[in-house]
């Protein structure tokens, strides 16, 4: 292309296009067509039913940071009046097993067939129903609520700051997701809440004050009313179920690579080390506190792992926070990290904390 | 997808000291009305007022679809699924976006969820939909531009389907970055990345592209035929 640049020679297709008429399209058959499928109320691909307003009572919101992956499944106390969704979900299944949530309207229902569905709203969330599963949308828009009626639904946030961007109700059960990995479980009596990766925040909506926090891997139960029967328990995480997006989110403090990988549990630091970091901690505290909206009355408490690296000349070169803080706090926390120095040292510093932030 | 107006008829003239000339039947005025007022007769069922939304914009649609990859065949179809879109979801629109802008991202969601679904993605785009008008320009010349643009919509064909979104929005649609943001849901400085990137990948192919290259450089030559004056000057 002599004389000219690509960059031209592109701005020329672009011309050319733009000079092109609008395709030729038989409009009076596709009108005719369009209008017959309004008058008959046609159904789009996937099935879509007014689905009850009743929701529940008891809360489950999650505390922790940005990328999120749930899983929730109810395996019983299907309501009576749902029963005619599970004799119609196999006509629900669409032809790829993939629908556009963005599609979805508050107060329609998808269920899912013989196989996996998944629903996916733009740059915001997937969430993907097991075979036999219903759901329906409660809210869509930036802060989408999903209520599960039966079966199971592992859901994958896109990180954001926004607070509550994605949430999933099951039965008297709501889990809002900032960011972690958890499975939320619909039993005979009650709720069971797994995390798989980060920390959650537990309260009920009505009638509950005190907040239960669980970081992964632990598990615990809940009455219908939200409050817990079961202290928390250490568990090895479930595997994510297939076509789960784990989105997993480490942020870091500078370009070395993260000192600690999420199963390693914290190491024991000497007396010399805890004392040299404990700025670093101070400076996290302050972060979370500074950053974390107050919610009324509500206690917020997140537990992370703290894994910082120092060189040898005492420069902090990365911080690692598993499950990850919010993206505010984080960057917070990056800013005075980068001006702050541990004491030097021959080999450099790698130490991993336990962290419990309060607000 | 340009302003929409929609036209209803008013109440007649009346007279300069504000009676009304009972004996004049009332003009056939009309009096322009924004988008607003079409979604909102939209919203109440109103079927005329669906009609006319659908023939105001249903070229707009049909051109965006072309452009994000759908094949030919695929026109007729998609342009009907976009518009039970809105049929179904009208009701849902509350105005903190334009209309265009809804639709817009209407449209995308649909090609993208047609496209995702049919599994495999067209290689190649292999003739150019006739346009409605009638153009201008000699019948060579015609062709030499389809054939130009036929290449165009391949290179955009292999683009990612969120690059080629953003692109084709921007490039094509004429949207800014901001708009394109609501349309696909992705903040601002995502977008701006998207085509950065979308760009980029696009003159690399032209520069790959063997096809192309020959097209554009016999475009070159034909210029310079046409044009022996412009040749003496540079030179």
């Amino acid at each position: 292309m002599r004389g000219r640049s690509l960059n031209d020679a592109l701005d020329e297709l672009i011309q050319d296009e733009a000079k092109e008429g609008a395709p030729a399209v038989d409009w009076p058959r596709v009108e005719a067509r369009l209008f017959d499928k309004m008058q008959a109320g046609a159904q789009p691909r996937f099935e879509m039913r007014r689905a009850p307003r009743k929701m529940g009572i008891a809360a489950l919101v999650g505390v922790a940071a940005a990328a999120a992956v749930i899983a929730v499944s109810v395996h019983s106390h299907t309501p009576v009046s749902l029963a005619h969704n599970v004799a119609s979900s196999t006509a629900v299944q669409t032809e790829h097993g993939t629908i556009d949530g963005d599609r979805l309207e508050a107060g329609e229902s998808v269920a899912a067939g013989s196989s996996e569905l998944v629903v996916s709203h733009t740059e915001r969330a997937s969430w993907t129903l097991s075979a036999g599963s219903i759901a329906h949308i409660k809210r869509g828009g930036d802060h989408i609520v999903v209520v599960l009626e039966r079966g199971s639904v592992l859901a994958s946030v896109t990180p954001s700051p926004t607070p509550e961007r994605f949430a999933v109700e099951a039965g008297n059960t709501r889990v809002t997701v900032h960011g972690t990995i958890f499975r939320v479980t619909r039993a005979t009596e009650g709720v069971s809440v797994e995390v798989q990766r980060g920390t959650v925040g537990i309260r009920a909506i009505e009638g509950g004050t005190d907040e239960v926090s669980l970081t992964a891997p632990s598990s615990a139960h809940f009455r219908e009313d939200g409050t817990i029967d079961e202290r928390p328990r250490v568990s090895a995480p479930p595997p994510i179920a297939k076509g789960a997006a784990d989105v997993k989110v480490t942020n870091k403090v500078g370009s070395a690579p993260a000192p600690g990988s999420s199963r390693r549990r914290p190491t024991a630091p000497s007396a010399e080390v805890r004392a040299s970091v404990a700025p670093v901690i101070e400076a996290v505290r302050r972060c979370f506190t500074e950053r974390t909206e107050e919610r009324g009355d509500m206690h917020v408490s997140v537990q992370t792992i703290l894994a910082l690296q120092a060189l040898p000349s005492g420069k902090i070169s990365a911080a690692v926070f598993q499950p990850p803080l919010a993206p505010n706090v984080e960057q917070c926390v990056a800013q005075r990290l980068a001006g702050m120095r541990l004491p030097s040292s021959n080999q450099g510093v790698q130490f991993e904390q336990a962290i419990v932030l309060d607000r | 997808m340009g302003a929409v107006v929609s036209v209803g008829p008013i109440r007649g003239p009346e007279s300069a000291s504000g009676g009304k000339l009972a004996s004049v039947k009332p003009a056939k005025l009309y009096v322009v009305s924004d988008a607003n007022d079409l979604v909102e007769r939209c919203r109440s069922g109103d079927r005329g007022a669906f009609r006319e939304l659908f023939h105001r914009h249903r070229d707009d649609v049909a051109r965006l679809i072309r452009r994000l990859g759908a094949s030919p065949a695929d026109l007729e179809d998609l342009t009907q699924e976009v518009f039970l879109q809105v049929h179904r979801s009208i009701t849902q629109f509350r105005g903190q976006s334009r209309l265009s802008t809804w639709l817009y991202r209407l449209t995308v969601n649909v090609v993208l969820m047609h496209r995702r679904a049919a599994g495999s993605r067209p290689t190649l785009i292999a003739a150019v939909v006739e346009p409605a008008g009638g153009a201008e320009s000699a019948p060579d010349e015609q062709v030499a531009r389809r054939r130009r643009i036929a290449a165009f919509y391949a290179l955009l064909e292999r683009l990612s389907d969120k690059k080629r979104a953003v692109f084709v929005l921007h490039e094509l649609e004429g949207l800014t970055p901001a708009d394109i943001a609501m349309v696909v849901g992705a903040p601002v400085l995502t977008v701006r990345t998207r085509l950065f990137y979308a760009r980029r990948e696009i003159l690399q192919m032209m520069e790959d592209d063997p096809t192309l290259s020959g097209l554009l450089a016999q475009d070159i030559e034909r210029e310079r035929l046409l044009s022996p004056s412009l040749e003496k000057e540079s030179t």
